[in-house]
């Protein structure tokens, strides 16, 4: 039924990898945080947590299905001290990339 | 007068354009509160403070015309206790009321389950709020001040109007007005958020120019050593 929920996944964030931004710049990734499938406030809680764990000019994709989450990560940068570079649309997903200053 | 089911019928209209609006603004009473502590954004706390404004001068205004039917309930530290636990149920199951009907409709089953407590609990308050069911009610929920039960009756504009002979659309600005300094406060901080970010950002893009600089005086500095020596080497 799954009327009691799924069981958690237990990696939530793998690292590695590149992505290329609308305007041409290659960045490399230094971890994705997963919150698909994930609603309010625990992609902001986990996009905080890799921006704590990450150094600072690394970057982290988050791959976010929340619309409400997509929008309150951008303006919670400021507070974090990252900058949001760009959000993209994907096919079951957006992907969030945010820099570390 | 309307029949009830046109009574329904209108209801129903009203509750999905409100739906509606609440679900495409993404509009949170939980993410107001929530986010504004855990995380400093205050997309929704915004939000929240000029609906305030607005109903506020809304109900007053209404309250000073003698029109409506407002509604009428004891304030006490009964109130306090229960919005107290309502704020934590309401940040455990990540939506108020409001939100719980939003996010049942989009399909989230966590919601579905806060929904159906939900009424559990409407049903338990409707046998408190009954004065017949609650033997304490008649002796406390007076309407008047009762210290020793911690009732301060009927705590709103109204009464206070006709206490003081003053409009309750008065006390309504007053309350407008500093609902209005949290709405500058907010924007105030903001606006500090933004600047120290970008103080940050500079100081971190001018380190990384010097660290630059550094390599490439390096480069140059290895580069004409390795020129000068060069011509000793051929010759």
């Amino acid at each position: 039924m799954g009327l009691f929920g799924t069981k958690k996944k237990t990696e939530e964030t793998t690292s590695g990898g590149t992505a290329r931004l609308s305007d041409g710049t290659e960045i490399r990734i230094a971890r994705q945080v997963d919150c698909l499938g994930v609603s309010c406030p625990r992609p902001q809680l986990m996009t905080k947590k890799a921006i704590n764990e990450i150094a600072v000019g690394e970057v982290i994709e988050v791959l976010a299905d929340n619309p409400s989450s997509v929008e309150a990560l951008p303006p919670m940068c400021d507070e974090l001290d990252a900058t949001h570079l760009e959000t993209i649309k994907a096919p079951n997903c957006w992907r969030i990339y945010i820099r570390k200053d | 007068m309307m029949s009830p089911v046109a009574e329904c019928f209108v209801a129903f209209i009203f509750g999905s354009v409100a739906g509606l609006l609440m679900q495409r603004s993404r509009f949170c009473n939980t993410a107001a509160l929530r986010d504004a502590i855990m995380f400093k954004t205050y997309r929704n706390t915004k939000a929240m403070l000029v609906a305030m404004m607005i109903l506020t001068i809304g109900f007053t205004g209404f309250m000073s015309l003698g029109a409506g039917h407002p509604l009428q309930f004891d304030v006490g530290l009964n109130t306090f206790a229960g919005l107290f636990l309502f704020g934590i149920g309401m940040v455990f199951a990540g939506a108020c009321t409001v939100s719980t009907w939003v996010k049942t409709g989009e399909g989230n089953l966590g919601a579905l389950w806060a929904l159906l407590f939900t009424f559990v609990g409407m049903f338990l308050f409707s046998l408190v709020w009954s004065a017949s069911w609650w033997p304490p009610a008649p002796q406390t929920m007076t309407g008047q001040i009762n210290a020793p039960a911690l009732q301060l009756g009927f705590a709103n504009a109204q009464t206070l109007g006709q206490k003081f002979g003053v409009p309750a659309i008065v006390f309504g600005l007053v309350q407008t007005v500093v609902l209005f300094g949290l709405y500058r406060a907010i924007l105030k901080r903001e606006h500090a958020q933004r600047l120290e970010h970008e103080r940050h950002e500079l100081e971190h893009a001018r380190k990384k120019a010097e660290k630059a600089a550094r390599k490439a005086a390096r480069e140059t500095a290895a580069k004409t050593t390795t020129a000068a020596t060069e011509p000793a080497t051929i010759n």
